[in-house]
Protein backbone atom coordinates (compact mmCIF):
# COMPACT_ATOMS: atom_id res chain seq x y z
CA UNK A 1 0.00 0.00 0.00
CA UNK A 2 2.75 2.38 0.87
CA UNK A 3 4.51 1.94 -2.42
CA UNK A 4 1.40 2.77 -4.40
CA UNK A 5 0.03 5.62 -2.35
CA UNK A 6 1.92 8.49 -0.96
CA UNK A 7 0.40 11.54 0.67
CA UNK A 8 1.91 13.80 -1.99
CA UNK A 9 0.58 11.66 -4.81
CA UNK A 10 -2.84 11.34 -3.23
CA UNK A 11 -3.13 15.05 -2.58
CA UNK A 12 -2.01 15.79 -6.14
CA UNK A 13 -4.68 13.42 -7.44
CA UNK A 14 -7.20 15.01 -5.13
CA UNK A 15 -6.33 18.44 -6.45
CA UNK A 16 -6.49 17.23 -10.04
CA UNK A 17 -9.94 15.75 -9.51
CA UNK A 18 -11.04 18.92 -7.81
CA UNK A 19 -9.74 20.94 -10.75
CA UNK A 20 -11.68 18.71 -13.16
CA UNK A 21 -14.78 19.17 -11.02
CA UNK A 22 -14.45 22.95 -11.15
CA UNK A 23 -13.89 22.85 -14.91
CA UNK A 24 -16.96 20.68 -15.40
CA UNK A 25 -19.03 23.02 -13.28
CA UNK A 26 -17.77 26.07 -15.12
CA UNK A 27 -18.29 24.39 -18.47
CA UNK A 28 -21.79 23.34 -17.54
CA UNK A 29 -22.56 26.85 -16.34
CA UNK A 30 -21.38 28.38 -19.58
CA UNK A 31 -23.30 25.77 -21.57
CA UNK A 32 -20.16 25.09 -23.51
CA UNK A 33 -20.12 21.44 -22.50
CA UNK A 34 -22.59 18.76 -23.53
CA UNK A 35 -25.24 17.96 -20.95
CA UNK A 36 -24.00 14.39 -20.49
CA UNK A 37 -20.66 15.70 -19.26
CA UNK A 38 -22.23 17.42 -16.30
CA UNK A 39 -24.72 14.67 -15.50
CA UNK A 40 -22.19 11.85 -15.69
CA UNK A 41 -18.96 13.65 -14.96
CA UNK A 42 -20.23 15.55 -11.97
CA UNK A 43 -21.14 12.52 -9.81
CA UNK A 44 -17.91 10.78 -10.80
CA UNK A 45 -15.88 13.85 -10.01
CA UNK A 46 -17.69 14.33 -6.72
CA UNK A 47 -17.23 10.70 -5.71
CA UNK A 48 -13.58 10.76 -6.71
CA UNK A 49 -12.94 13.95 -4.81
CA UNK A 50 -14.59 12.52 -1.75
CA UNK A 51 -12.65 9.27 -2.07
CA UNK A 52 -9.28 10.92 -2.55
CA UNK A 53 -9.93 13.44 0.19
CA UNK A 54 -10.69 10.70 2.69
CA UNK A 55 -7.74 8.72 1.41
CA UNK A 56 -5.51 11.74 1.74
CA UNK A 57 -6.65 12.39 5.28
CA UNK A 58 -5.96 8.82 6.35
CA UNK A 59 -2.58 8.84 4.62
CA UNK A 60 -1.66 12.18 6.12
CA UNK A 61 -2.52 10.70 9.48
CA UNK A 62 -0.52 7.54 8.97
CA UNK A 63 2.42 9.47 7.55
CA UNK A 64 2.52 11.57 10.68
CA UNK A 65 4.77 9.08 12.31
CA UNK A 66 7.94 9.84 14.16
CA UNK A 67 10.70 10.30 11.65
CA UNK A 68 13.39 9.81 14.21
CA UNK A 69 13.86 6.14 13.54
CA UNK A 70 17.40 5.19 12.83
CA UNK A 71 18.63 4.63 9.30
CA UNK A 72 18.85 1.07 8.04
CA UNK A 73 22.04 -0.68 9.02
CA UNK A 74 22.61 1.39 12.12
CA UNK A 75 22.38 -0.16 15.53
CA UNK A 76 20.81 0.52 18.85
CA UNK A 77 22.22 -0.71 22.07
CA UNK A 78 21.60 -0.12 25.71
CA UNK A 79 24.26 1.88 27.40
CA UNK A 80 23.62 3.07 30.94
CA UNK A 81 26.33 5.68 30.66
CA UNK A 82 24.60 7.55 27.88
CA UNK A 83 21.79 9.90 28.85
CA UNK A 84 19.27 8.46 26.44
CA UNK A 85 20.72 5.03 26.14
CA UNK A 86 21.29 5.23 22.43
CA UNK A 87 24.10 4.99 20.01
CA UNK A 88 23.41 5.44 16.38
CA UNK A 89 26.61 5.03 14.47
CA UNK A 90 28.21 1.78 13.53
CA UNK A 91 31.63 3.15 14.42
CA UNK A 92 30.58 3.93 17.96
CA UNK A 93 28.93 0.63 18.48
CA UNK A 94 31.93 -1.43 19.52
CA UNK A 95 33.01 1.25 21.98
CA UNK A 96 29.53 1.38 23.42
CA UNK A 97 29.41 -2.37 23.81
CA UNK A 98 32.75 -2.21 25.57
CA UNK A 99 31.45 0.51 27.89
CA UNK A 100 28.34 -1.46 28.59
CA UNK A 101 30.29 -4.58 29.39
CA UNK A 102 32.63 -2.59 31.62
CA UNK A 103 29.75 -0.91 33.41
CA UNK A 104 27.62 -3.96 33.98
CA UNK A 105 30.13 -6.75 34.28
CA UNK A 106 29.79 -10.15 32.71
CA UNK A 107 27.27 -11.40 35.22
CA UNK A 108 24.86 -8.60 34.73
CA UNK A 109 25.12 -8.26 31.00
CA UNK A 110 22.00 -9.98 29.85
CA UNK A 111 21.23 -8.58 26.47
CA UNK A 112 22.90 -6.85 23.63
CA UNK A 113 20.95 -5.75 20.68
CA UNK A 114 22.47 -5.38 17.27
CA UNK A 115 21.01 -5.36 13.83
CA UNK A 116 18.94 -8.53 13.37
CA UNK A 117 20.76 -9.36 10.15
CA UNK A 118 23.33 -11.97 11.16
CA UNK A 119 25.53 -11.01 8.22
CA UNK A 120 25.73 -7.42 9.40
CA UNK A 121 29.37 -6.30 9.82
CA UNK A 122 28.29 -4.36 12.89
CA UNK A 123 27.06 -7.51 14.50
CA UNK A 124 30.31 -9.29 13.64
CA UNK A 125 32.23 -6.40 15.15
CA UNK A 126 30.20 -6.46 18.33
CA UNK A 127 30.49 -10.23 18.53
CA UNK A 128 34.25 -10.01 18.19
CA UNK A 129 34.38 -7.39 20.90
CA UNK A 130 32.39 -9.51 23.31
CA UNK A 131 34.35 -12.66 22.51
CA UNK A 132 37.60 -10.85 23.19
CA UNK A 133 36.27 -10.10 26.65
CA UNK A 134 35.40 -13.72 27.24
CA UNK A 135 31.69 -13.28 26.81
CA UNK A 136 29.92 -15.81 24.69
CA UNK A 137 26.45 -15.91 23.31
CA UNK A 138 25.45 -18.17 26.18
CA UNK A 139 26.34 -15.47 28.67
CA UNK A 140 24.11 -12.94 27.09
CA UNK A 141 21.26 -15.24 26.27
CA UNK A 142 21.87 -15.06 22.57
CA UNK A 143 21.42 -12.29 20.12
CA UNK A 144 18.06 -10.68 20.30
CA UNK A 145 16.34 -11.16 16.97
CA UNK A 146 14.38 -7.96 16.93
CA UNK A 147 15.36 -5.70 19.73
CA UNK A 148 13.19 -7.54 22.21
CA UNK A 149 15.24 -6.18 25.07
CA UNK A 150 15.20 -2.63 23.84
CA UNK A 151 13.91 -0.24 26.45
CA UNK A 152 13.86 3.43 27.29
CA UNK A 153 15.10 4.52 30.71
CA UNK A 154 12.48 5.96 33.03
CA UNK A 155 11.71 9.64 32.74
CA UNK A 156 11.42 9.88 36.50
CA UNK A 157 15.15 9.95 37.14
CA UNK A 158 15.96 12.81 39.46
CA UNK A 159 12.29 13.59 40.13
CA UNK A 160 10.93 14.96 43.33
CA UNK A 161 9.51 12.64 46.01
CA UNK A 162 5.88 11.57 45.89
CA UNK A 163 4.23 14.57 47.63
CA UNK A 164 5.98 17.01 45.29
CA UNK A 165 5.11 14.84 42.31
CA UNK A 166 1.45 14.76 43.31
CA UNK A 167 1.47 18.53 43.82
CA UNK A 168 2.76 18.90 40.27
CA UNK A 169 -0.03 16.61 39.07
CA UNK A 170 -2.62 18.78 40.80
CA UNK A 171 -1.25 22.03 39.38
CA UNK A 172 -1.06 20.48 35.94
CA UNK A 173 -4.65 19.27 36.10
CA UNK A 174 -5.87 22.68 37.23
CA UNK A 175 -4.02 24.42 34.41
CA UNK A 176 -5.50 21.98 31.91
CA UNK A 177 -9.01 22.64 33.19
CA UNK A 178 -8.46 26.39 32.93
CA UNK A 179 -7.09 25.94 29.43
CA UNK A 180 -10.21 23.98 28.48
CA UNK A 181 -12.36 26.78 29.83
CA UNK A 182 -10.61 29.38 27.68
CA UNK A 183 -10.63 27.16 24.62
CA UNK A 184 -14.36 26.53 24.98
CA UNK A 185 -14.90 30.27 25.29
CA UNK A 186 -12.80 30.96 22.19
CA UNK A 187 -14.36 28.23 20.07
CA UNK A 188 -17.85 29.25 21.19
CA UNK A 189 -17.04 32.80 20.22
CA UNK A 190 -15.96 31.86 16.73
CA UNK A 191 -18.58 29.28 15.92
CA UNK A 192 -21.63 30.39 17.91
CA UNK A 193 -21.57 33.93 19.25
CA UNK A 194 -19.92 35.69 16.35
CA UNK A 195 -22.09 34.12 13.61
CA UNK A 196 -25.27 34.88 15.58
CA UNK A 197 -24.33 38.50 16.11
CA UNK A 198 -23.48 38.81 12.46
CA UNK A 199 -26.87 37.67 11.26
CA UNK A 200 -29.20 40.28 9.83
CA UNK A 201 -31.77 40.18 12.64
CA UNK A 202 -29.21 41.68 14.99
CA UNK A 203 -28.26 44.37 12.55
CA UNK A 204 -31.75 45.86 12.52
CA UNK A 205 -31.62 46.79 8.89
CA UNK A 206 -28.30 48.51 9.03
CA UNK A 207 -26.41 48.33 5.78
CA UNK A 208 -23.07 48.28 7.56
CA UNK A 209 -22.13 45.31 9.70
CA UNK A 210 -22.26 46.44 13.29
CA UNK A 211 -19.93 45.10 15.94
CA UNK A 212 -22.65 44.97 18.54
CA UNK A 213 -25.68 44.55 16.32
CA UNK A 214 -28.73 46.55 17.33
CA UNK A 215 -28.28 46.44 21.07
CA UNK A 216 -27.93 50.10 22.04
CA UNK A 217 -26.83 49.20 25.53
CA UNK A 218 -23.97 47.20 24.16
CA UNK A 219 -22.79 49.97 21.86
CA UNK A 220 -20.32 52.35 23.31
CA UNK B 1 -19.88 20.12 33.44
CA UNK B 2 -18.26 22.65 35.72
CA UNK B 3 -16.25 24.05 32.83
CA UNK B 4 -19.34 24.27 30.64
CA UNK B 5 -21.32 25.95 33.40
CA UNK B 6 -18.51 28.43 33.98
CA UNK B 7 -18.31 29.17 30.27
CA UNK B 8 -22.02 29.68 29.90
CA UNK B 9 -22.22 31.78 33.05
CA UNK B 10 -19.39 34.01 31.94
CA UNK B 11 -20.96 34.47 28.54
CA UNK B 12 -24.26 35.52 30.07
CA UNK B 13 -22.65 37.79 32.64
CA UNK B 14 -20.59 39.66 30.12
CA UNK B 15 -23.68 40.05 27.99
CA UNK B 16 -21.67 39.06 24.95
CA UNK B 17 -20.06 42.46 25.18
CA UNK B 18 -16.47 41.48 24.89
CA UNK B 19 -17.11 38.26 23.12
CA UNK B 20 -17.52 39.32 19.58
CA UNK B 21 -15.33 38.79 16.57
CA UNK B 22 -11.59 38.56 16.82
CA UNK B 23 -11.65 38.81 20.61
CA UNK B 24 -11.99 35.05 20.48
CA UNK B 25 -8.32 34.83 19.65
CA UNK B 26 -7.55 36.19 23.11
CA UNK B 27 -9.34 33.25 24.69
CA UNK B 28 -7.79 30.73 22.34
CA UNK B 29 -4.35 32.24 22.96
CA UNK B 30 -4.87 32.16 26.70
CA UNK B 31 -6.03 28.56 26.46
CA UNK B 32 -2.92 27.53 24.60
CA UNK B 33 -0.66 29.48 26.93
CA UNK B 34 -2.13 27.51 29.81
CA UNK B 35 -1.70 24.26 27.91
CA UNK B 36 1.99 25.07 27.39
CA UNK B 37 2.33 25.97 31.05
CA UNK B 38 0.72 22.67 32.02
CA UNK B 39 3.04 20.74 29.72
CA UNK B 40 6.26 22.29 31.00
CA UNK B 41 5.45 22.24 34.67
CA UNK B 42 6.53 18.62 35.04
CA UNK B 43 9.83 19.36 33.21
CA UNK B 44 9.60 16.14 31.24
CA UNK B 45 9.71 14.05 34.40
CA UNK B 46 6.40 12.27 34.16
CA UNK B 47 5.71 8.64 34.73
CA UNK B 48 4.99 6.42 31.78
CA UNK B 49 1.98 4.20 32.31
CA UNK B 50 1.11 1.15 30.24
CA UNK B 51 -2.57 0.32 29.88
CA UNK B 52 -3.15 -3.31 28.95
CA UNK B 53 -6.72 -4.05 27.98
CA UNK B 54 -8.96 -6.52 26.20
CA UNK B 55 -9.56 -5.88 22.54
CA UNK B 56 -12.70 -5.81 20.51
CA UNK B 57 -15.56 -4.80 22.78
CA UNK B 58 -16.73 -1.25 22.11
CA UNK B 59 -18.74 -0.66 25.29
CA UNK B 60 -15.91 -1.87 27.47
CA UNK B 61 -13.40 0.31 25.63
CA UNK B 62 -15.64 3.35 26.06
CA UNK B 63 -15.74 2.85 29.83
CA UNK B 64 -12.02 2.26 29.91
CA UNK B 65 -11.38 5.45 27.96
CA UNK B 66 -13.14 7.32 30.75
CA UNK B 67 -11.11 5.50 33.35
CA UNK B 68 -7.89 6.33 31.51
CA UNK B 69 -8.82 9.99 31.20
CA UNK B 70 -10.12 10.46 34.72
CA UNK B 71 -7.96 8.26 36.93
CA UNK B 72 -4.79 7.33 35.08
CA UNK B 73 -4.02 10.18 32.67
CA UNK B 74 -3.32 12.84 35.31
CA UNK B 75 -0.47 10.78 36.76
CA UNK B 76 1.55 10.20 33.64
CA UNK B 77 1.64 9.54 29.93
CA UNK B 78 -0.53 6.53 29.22
CA UNK B 79 0.17 4.11 26.36
CA UNK B 80 -1.99 1.37 25.00
CA UNK B 81 -2.10 -0.69 21.84
CA UNK B 82 -4.57 0.45 19.24
CA UNK B 83 -7.58 -1.46 18.02
CA UNK B 84 -10.80 -0.50 16.29
CA UNK B 85 -12.21 0.88 19.53
CA UNK B 86 -9.14 2.76 20.60
CA UNK B 87 -7.80 4.76 17.70
CA UNK B 88 -7.38 8.33 16.51
CA UNK B 89 -10.56 10.40 16.54
CA UNK B 90 -12.50 10.46 13.28
CA UNK B 91 -14.02 13.78 14.32
CA UNK B 92 -10.57 15.29 14.57
CA UNK B 93 -9.76 13.96 11.11
CA UNK B 94 -12.85 15.61 9.71
CA UNK B 95 -11.94 18.85 11.45
CA UNK B 96 -8.76 18.89 9.39
CA UNK B 97 -10.99 20.13 6.61
CA UNK B 98 -11.35 23.34 8.61
CA UNK B 99 -7.64 23.87 8.87
CA UNK B 100 -5.78 24.72 12.02
CA UNK B 101 -8.93 25.33 14.04
CA UNK B 102 -8.85 21.62 14.93
CA UNK B 103 -5.93 22.28 17.26
CA UNK B 104 -8.22 24.43 19.40
CA UNK B 105 -10.97 21.85 19.43
CA UNK B 106 -8.76 18.81 20.08
CA UNK B 107 -8.15 19.51 23.79
CA UNK B 108 -11.92 19.65 24.21
CA UNK B 109 -12.54 16.36 22.41
CA UNK B 110 -9.76 14.60 24.33
CA UNK B 111 -8.85 12.24 21.51
CA UNK B 112 -6.49 9.31 21.72
CA UNK B 113 -3.43 10.31 19.70
CA UNK B 114 -1.43 7.78 17.75
CA UNK B 115 2.19 8.11 18.75
CA UNK B 116 3.63 5.26 16.72
CA UNK B 117 2.82 2.57 14.21
CA UNK B 118 4.99 -0.50 14.35
CA UNK B 119 5.24 -2.83 11.40
CA UNK B 120 8.97 -3.47 11.04
CA UNK B 121 12.28 -3.14 12.80
CA UNK B 122 12.78 0.52 11.99
CA UNK B 123 9.33 1.59 13.12
CA UNK B 124 9.84 -0.46 16.29
CA UNK B 125 12.90 1.59 17.10
CA UNK B 126 10.81 4.62 16.18
CA UNK B 127 8.48 3.69 19.03
CA UNK B 128 11.45 3.61 21.41
CA UNK B 129 12.54 7.04 20.16
CA UNK B 130 9.04 8.36 20.70
CA UNK B 131 9.00 7.08 24.27
CA UNK B 132 12.28 8.85 24.96
CA UNK B 133 10.89 12.21 23.84
CA UNK B 134 9.44 13.29 27.15
CA UNK B 135 8.82 16.94 26.34
CA UNK B 136 6.85 16.13 23.20
CA UNK B 137 4.85 13.49 25.05
CA UNK B 138 4.08 15.97 27.80
CA UNK B 139 2.60 18.43 25.38
CA UNK B 140 0.71 15.78 23.46
CA UNK B 141 -0.70 14.59 26.75
CA UNK B 142 -2.17 17.98 27.63
CA UNK B 143 -3.25 18.45 24.01
CA UNK B 144 -5.29 15.26 24.23
CA UNK B 145 -6.64 16.10 27.68
CA UNK B 146 -4.75 13.28 29.37
CA UNK B 147 -6.22 10.59 27.15
CA UNK B 148 -4.13 7.46 26.53
CA UNK B 149 -1.87 7.43 23.49
CA UNK B 150 -2.40 4.55 21.13
CA UNK B 151 0.26 2.52 19.38
CA UNK B 152 -0.70 0.67 16.24
CA UNK B 153 1.16 -2.52 15.53
CA UNK B 154 1.21 -5.27 12.96
CA UNK B 155 0.09 -8.70 14.18
CA UNK B 156 3.61 -10.06 14.33
CA UNK B 157 4.92 -7.06 16.25
CA UNK B 158 2.44 -6.50 19.05
CA UNK B 159 4.24 -8.78 21.50
CA UNK B 160 7.49 -6.92 20.90
CA UNK B 161 5.67 -3.64 21.48
CA UNK B 162 4.27 -4.92 24.78
CA UNK B 163 7.73 -6.11 25.78
CA UNK B 164 9.27 -2.75 25.04
CA UNK B 165 6.49 -0.93 26.87
CA UNK B 166 6.76 -3.29 29.84
CA UNK B 167 10.39 -2.36 30.26
CA UNK B 168 9.94 1.30 29.54
CA UNK B 169 6.96 2.20 31.70
CA UNK B 170 6.88 2.89 35.41
CA UNK B 171 3.36 1.69 36.17
CA UNK B 172 1.18 -0.89 34.45
CA UNK B 173 -2.60 -0.90 34.64
CA UNK B 174 -4.19 -4.05 33.27
CA UNK B 175 -7.88 -4.53 32.55
CA UNK B 176 -8.73 -8.20 32.92
CA UNK B 177 -12.46 -7.99 32.31
CA UNK B 178 -12.18 -10.30 29.32
CA UNK B 179 -9.07 -12.42 29.24
CA UNK B 180 -8.44 -14.19 25.97
CA UNK B 181 -5.23 -15.48 24.43
CA UNK B 182 -3.57 -12.07 24.13
CA UNK B 183 -4.38 -10.95 27.65
CA UNK B 184 -3.36 -14.36 29.01
CA UNK B 185 0.04 -13.98 27.35
CA UNK B 186 0.34 -10.52 28.89
CA UNK B 187 -0.44 -11.76 32.40
CA UNK B 188 2.17 -14.49 32.12
CA UNK B 189 4.61 -11.95 30.72
CA UNK B 190 4.00 -9.62 33.66
CA UNK B 191 4.82 -12.46 36.03
CA UNK B 192 7.93 -13.59 34.15
CA UNK B 193 9.25 -10.04 33.90
CA UNK B 194 8.71 -9.44 37.61
CA UNK B 195 6.38 -6.61 36.79
CA UNK B 196 3.52 -7.67 39.05
CA UNK B 197 4.66 -5.37 41.85
CA UNK B 198 4.08 -2.33 39.66
CA UNK B 199 0.87 -3.60 38.10
CA UNK B 200 -2.65 -2.57 39.09
CA UNK B 201 -5.35 -4.98 37.96
CA UNK B 202 -8.74 -3.53 37.15
CA UNK B 203 -11.95 -5.02 35.75
CA UNK B 204 -15.41 -4.00 34.67
CA UNK B 205 -17.94 -4.35 37.44
CA UNK B 206 -19.87 -6.92 35.39
CA UNK B 207 -16.95 -9.35 35.18
CA UNK B 208 -15.31 -9.70 38.60
CA UNK B 209 -15.53 -13.51 38.65
CA UNK B 210 -14.01 -13.89 35.21
CA UNK B 211 -11.19 -11.56 36.19
CA UNK B 212 -10.50 -13.45 39.40
CA UNK B 213 -10.53 -16.79 37.59
CA UNK B 214 -8.15 -15.48 34.94
CA UNK B 215 -5.63 -14.43 37.55
CA UNK B 216 -5.93 -17.73 39.37
CA UNK B 217 -5.48 -19.61 36.12
CA UNK B 218 -2.45 -17.74 34.80
CA UNK B 219 -0.59 -16.80 37.96
CA UNK B 220 0.94 -19.24 40.43
CA UNK B 221 -0.95 -19.93 43.63
CA UNK B 222 -0.42 -17.24 46.20
CA UNK B 223 0.25 -14.51 43.69
CA UNK B 224 -3.23 -13.09 43.62
CA UNK B 225 -3.19 -9.31 43.50
CA UNK B 226 -6.36 -7.31 44.26
CA UNK B 227 -8.71 -6.36 41.43
CA UNK B 228 -10.32 -2.94 41.44
CA UNK B 229 -13.70 -2.62 39.74
CA UNK B 230 -15.04 0.21 37.60
CA UNK B 231 -18.51 0.75 36.18
CA UNK B 232 -19.75 1.71 32.73
CA UNK B 233 -19.44 5.43 33.51
CA UNK B 234 -15.76 4.99 34.22
CA UNK B 235 -16.09 5.41 37.98
CA UNK B 236 -14.23 3.11 40.34
CA UNK B 237 -16.28 1.34 42.94
CA UNK B 238 -13.37 1.88 45.32
CA UNK B 239 -11.88 5.11 43.99
CA UNK B 240 -9.82 5.71 47.11
CA UNK B 241 -8.28 2.26 46.78
CA UNK B 242 -7.30 2.94 43.20
CA UNK B 243 -5.75 6.27 44.15
CA UNK B 244 -3.88 4.55 46.94
CA UNK B 245 -2.65 1.89 44.51
CA UNK B 246 -1.46 4.56 42.08
CA UNK B 247 0.28 6.43 44.91
CA UNK B 248 2.05 3.26 45.97
CA UNK B 249 3.09 2.41 42.42
CA UNK B 250 4.35 5.96 41.90
CA UNK B 251 6.22 5.85 45.15
CA UNK B 252 7.95 2.63 44.10
CA UNK B 253 8.74 4.06 40.67
CA UNK B 254 10.25 7.19 42.16
CA UNK B 255 12.37 5.22 44.59
CA UNK B 256 13.52 2.88 41.78
CA UNK B 257 14.87 5.71 39.72
CA UNK B 258 17.31 7.48 41.91
CA UNK B 259 19.89 9.37 39.83
CA UNK B 260 22.42 6.99 38.35
CA UNK B 261 20.28 3.94 38.82
CA UNK B 262 18.84 2.20 35.82
CA UNK B 263 15.57 0.31 35.84
CA UNK B 264 16.06 -3.40 36.13
CA UNK B 265 15.80 -5.49 33.01
CA UNK B 266 15.70 -9.20 33.17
Amino acid sequence: MQSIYSPARASAASLLIFFILVMVLLGSEAQSAPASLSTIGLPIALASTLYFSVRWISLARSSHQPQRSLPAGSTVSFDPAAPRGWTTSAQDHAAKVENTVAALGNDELIAVYVHPDSSSPVRAQASQELTSRGITSDDIGGWMPSAERLFVPSALQGSSPLPAYLATVRIRTTLMELARFFLIAGVANFFVVYPILRTSIFRCGSTRPSRFGCFPLLSR
Amino acid sequence: MIVLALTFGTMVLTGLRFWTGPDGWIFLGAGYALLFAASIISRGKRARILLLRPFGKATMSAALERVARRYIGPFGSVFTLSDRNFRPSLTLDLLKLFGQMRHFVAPLLRPSLRVASVWNDASYRGLASTLANNAILDFKSVYSGGQAFNVASANNWWKNCIDLLLHSTDIIVMDISRVQDGSAWEIVRLFRRDALDRTIFIAHVDHPEHAQQALEKHLPAGASPPILLYDQTGQFMQADQFEQAIDEALSKALSRTEPGESPAIR
